[in-house]
């Protein structure tokens, strides 16, 4: 007895791509399905909503087979009911907003009059209200998202799908809108795929991840698992992506048994925090200066990158660094080595994290 | 020397036009543009460009949809049939129309006998030798729109529940929207200065079968001043139709 | 009409005009109305056959789309025109070097389909409405003679079709679309087996006189004259009679 979505993908899409995945989704859930382009993620979110057929596999919604290729079952996109917001948001461009939030309404023959209503009450909840009459090219690329967003809401769907909904948004705006997307998701009761290739937008949007390589899903699980434990080179790069969950207040922020000073003295409550590898200073001996944010720590692993090296270091914090391999042997770093790794106050990122 | 370019390309039109310009009896020109001869080949041209558009449409861009997104068998070899039309001289096209369906013709035949209807020599041949030279146009206007612009809008519309008519109904024709107005501009414009098919076709008789292009014609040997006033009468029609239109013909090229 | 000058004067460029005055050597250009086409391809074989020197080129036309191109300024040695209108125009225009001559004379005749699938016999048959039948548009010489035709014998015809020129209106009576068209005798003549052609009484049939004559600015005078005087000549004349005109 399955609600929510269940999925056995298994196709051929080209000479280099097979896709092979496994996936369920209960209602309310976030997956965020984490990947390098070319995986195959856009075109899993294709097969999922009908435009596409597979091979093999099964794939149901809220208890409903949709696609089945050993019995011949196979369920038109119309007929789904599955909304997508579009990696380029595809808004028609020859209709009003409020038109394109409509659609999916005419589509079900709902009159125009009511329709309209809709559209217009659902503008007002993603923030446009007053905007009904633009058209898709007056937007900017979050208000386009927005709008997206809206339209594939509005019929009521049985599950949804996004493809990337960030990344065509500038980074200044990206913030403030996965705010917003967070919120929606979280209004929405079917089950949820998000399509991303930033850890960021997984991390902080996806109930669970799952890391998509190749057409296969290779991990899947919540942060700490993926940062902790990586499987494969690109989930060690997401992890070296130093991402933490962590609790801030009063310009400090806890990850686990350590404590960080940041440069935001206004944010509270869970947080994600994220230090680029590059911006992490290693020192032999402790740290003169102004650094607040160093300690002492010891090389667990490392990984040589061509002429430069990774090194994860342990407890307290375990942390991902980057130097030259030159600079490595000069220190005579390797495994086991004592060091001290210094981070200022600036280069740590700090965002409220809702799911931490 | 770009200007210098323009220029000159842009002579070829003008100047055959102020040559004609400079021809016309303007002083009688009242009088010609209303004998019967000018007022049925106005008719007759009107009533053939009209019908040729309007059927080039309802039967070209199903045509040209089936050109576009379906894949089928000799598809390439039907795109060259249907742009035929477009690099045979009319009078051949005219010529195998008449050995297709005229009285004696292939099909035409078969059709007199059972119906007693000829298409020759009736509006009907007009019409048909009219439409056969200009609906390339729009199919190949149409056909062009549908390849080049994003499919993914109908995918995205049928995710929103609508069925395939429906697509094709609000998302598919309002974003050809544009290359269809010209498209039709184009054949309309093809349809009223047709002559070679028609006179083959249909032949030639007032208030029956000459329109403008045929009448300017056989005006040239008997009455030349009422063939330039015809041919005065057809570059204005032309020009009011281009001028009306000009924003959206600009729009969707 | 100037555009088809335009393209007669290329053409002709294009076969190389040379030859100067005094000599019957060189290019030689006839423009001559349609109908003589058969007579006149036969006349230039011979002509040229005694007169090695000279190349004759044909041009063949509606008679006042020729008049039109002499008009233009179309370089033209020779013009035989199927009626003495269009030469008279062109005489009036100062364009003759001396006086047309009388050289064939064509009369018409009715066509109809080999099998004659409607049963023509003679004149009325054009005033049936029920009958497809074709005549050349008015203002083309056989247009014109073939409606003095028809008046002569009292007939109203039922036209459905005026054809702009004779080939076009013969060519649609031997594909059957057409049951009947008024042409020249040496149209009928000339279509072999491809129609049946049946006589009009002389009665109200048409003198068509034919004249030719020698263009002022012909650049090749003297072959012109032989040329002419070919035409006029006994062999001239059997090779017209052959091809259903009279001579005068």
């Amino acid at each position: 007895m399955t609600n929510g979505l269940t999925a056995r993908i298994v196709m051929r899409r080209s000479e280099r791509l097979s896709l092979d995945i496994d996936l369920t989704i209960q209602p309310g859930e976030t997956l965020a399905l984490l990947g390098p382009n070319g995986a195959g993620k856009t075109t899993i979110v294709n097969v999922l909503a009908g435009l596409l057929p597979i091979d093999s596999g099964h794939i149901s919604v809220d208890d409903v087979v949709v696609d089945e290729p050993s019995s011949g079952t196979f369920v038109d996109a119309e007929d789904r009911d599955i909304g997508v917001v579009f990696q380029d948001y595809l808004l028609f461009p020859h209709l009003t907003i409020v038109d394109n939030v409509a659609f999916g309404l005419r589509s079900k023959g709902v009159s125009r009059q009511e329709a309209h209503a809709v559209g217009t009450v659902w503008l007002g909840r993603v923030g446009l209200a007053g905007f009904e009459a633009l058209r898709p090219h007056e937007l900017s690329g979050g208000q386009a998202q927005r709008v997206a967003l809206a339209r594939a809401l509005a019929t009521g769907p049985r599950a949804l799908l996004l493809d990337e909904p960030l990344a065509a948004l500038d980074v200044t705006v990206r913030g403030e809108l996965r705010h917003l997307l967070r919120s929606h998701l979280a209004e929405f009761e079917g089950p949820k795929l998000l399509i991303t290739h930033d850890p960021t937008d997984a991390f902080l949007l996806g109930d669970r991840i799952a890391i998509v390589e190749g057409g296969a899903i290779t991990q899947a699980g919540d942060t700490d698992e993926l940062r902790l434990r990586p499987l494969t080179p690109y989930a060690a790069d997401l992890a070296g992506a130093n991402l933490y969950s962590g609790v801030a207040a009063h310009g400090r922020v806890e990850i686990g048994r350590h404590s960080l000073q940041v440069a935001d003295e206004g944010i509270e409550g869970p947080v994600l925090v994220t230090i680029a590898p590059a911006a992490v200073a290693v020192h032999k001996h402790p740290p003169g200066g102004s650094p607040r944010n160093a300690w002492q720590t010891v090389v667990e692993r490392f990984e040589p990158l061509g002429s430069r090296v990774r090194l994860l270091t342990g407890a307290p914090l375990p942390i991902t660094v980057e130097l030259t391999e030159d600079a490595r042997t000069e220190m005579g770093l390797d495994q086991g080595s004592s060091i001290w790794v210094a981070v200022k106050a600036t280069e740590i990122t700090v965002e409220p994290n809702a799911n931490g | 020397m770009l200007i210098v370019l323009a220029a000159i390309g842009l002579a070829f039109f003008v100047v055959p036009l102020v040559g004609l310009v400079g021809e016309v009896p303007w002083s009688e020109l009242p009088v010609l543009l209303t004998s019967e001869v000018a007022l049925d080949a106005l008719r007759l041209s009107v009533i053939a460009s009209l019908s040729a558009t309007l059927i080039s449409l309802v039967v070209g861009v199903p045509l040209a949809y089936a050109l576009a997104r379906v894949e089928f068998p000799g598809r390439g070899l039907v795109r060259g049939l249907v742009l035929l039309p477009l690099v045979l001289p009319p009078v051949v096209g005219g010529a195998a129309l008449l050995f297709a369906l005229g009285r004696r013709g292939l099909f035409g035949e078969p059709l007199y006998e059972a119906t007693g209807l000829v298409l020759p020599f009736s509006i009907w041949g007009v019409i048909i030798a009219t439409t056969f030279v200009s609906m390339p146009f729009l199919v190949i206007t149409v056909e062009g729109a549908l390849r080049s612009m994003d499919t993914r809008f109908e995918g995205a519309a049928t995710t929103l529940g609508a069925g395939r008519w429906s697509v094709l109904k609000r998302v598919t024709l309002p974003l050809i929207g544009p290359s269809l107005v010209s498209g039709l501009i184009l054949t309309w414009a093809r349809a009223f200065g047709e002559f070679g098919a028609t006179v083959t076709f249909a032949g030639s008789l007032q208030g029956s079968t000459q329109t403008l292009p045929l009448a300017v014609f056989i005006g040239l040997e008997a009455n030349r001043d009422l063939a330039i006033a015809m041919s005065l009468l057809m570059v204005l029609v032309a020009l009011v139709v281009l001028i009306v239109l000009r924003d959206r013909w600009w729009r969707a090229l | 009409m100037s555009k088809a000058a335009l393209l007669l004067w290329f053409t002709l460029l294009a076969a190389g005009c040379s030859g100067g005055s005094g000599a019957t050597e060189g290019t030689l250009i006839v423009s001559a109305a349609a109908s003589l086409t058969d007579a006149f391809m036969e006349m230039e074989t011979e002509f040229e056959s005694t007169h090695t020197d000279v190349n004759v080129i044909l041009n063949f036309a509606a008679s006042s789309t020729i008049r039109e191109q002499i008009f233009e300024g179309a370089p033209v040695d020779v013009f035989a025109s199927a009626d003495p209108a269009n030469m008279d125009r062109v005489a009036q225009a100062g364009e003759l070097d001396g006086d047309p001559t009388i050289f064939a004379i064509n009369r018409m005749e009715i066509a109809v389909p080999p099998d004659n699938p409607a049963g023509i016999t003679g004149l009325t048959d054009f005033g049936r409405g029920e009958l497809l039948v074709g005549l050349c548009a008015e203002g083309v010489p056989c247009g014109d003679h073939a409606r003095r035709v028809l008046d002569n014998a009292g007939v109203t015809p039922d036209t459905d079709t005026n054809e702009p020129d004779v080939r076009a209106l013969l060519a649609k009576i031997q594909l059957g679309e057409l049951d009947a068209g008024i042409v020249y005798r040496t149209d009928v003549a000339a279509a072999d087996d491809t129609v049946l052609g049946i006589a009009i009484p002389d009665a109200v049939n048409v003198d068509a006189r034919y004249p030719i004559a020698i263009l002022a600015n012909a650049s090749n005078r003297e072959g012109a004259e032989s040329f002419v005087d070919f035409v006029v000549s006994e062999a001239g004349r059997s090779i017209l009679t052959r091809h259903g005109f009279s001579t005068p």
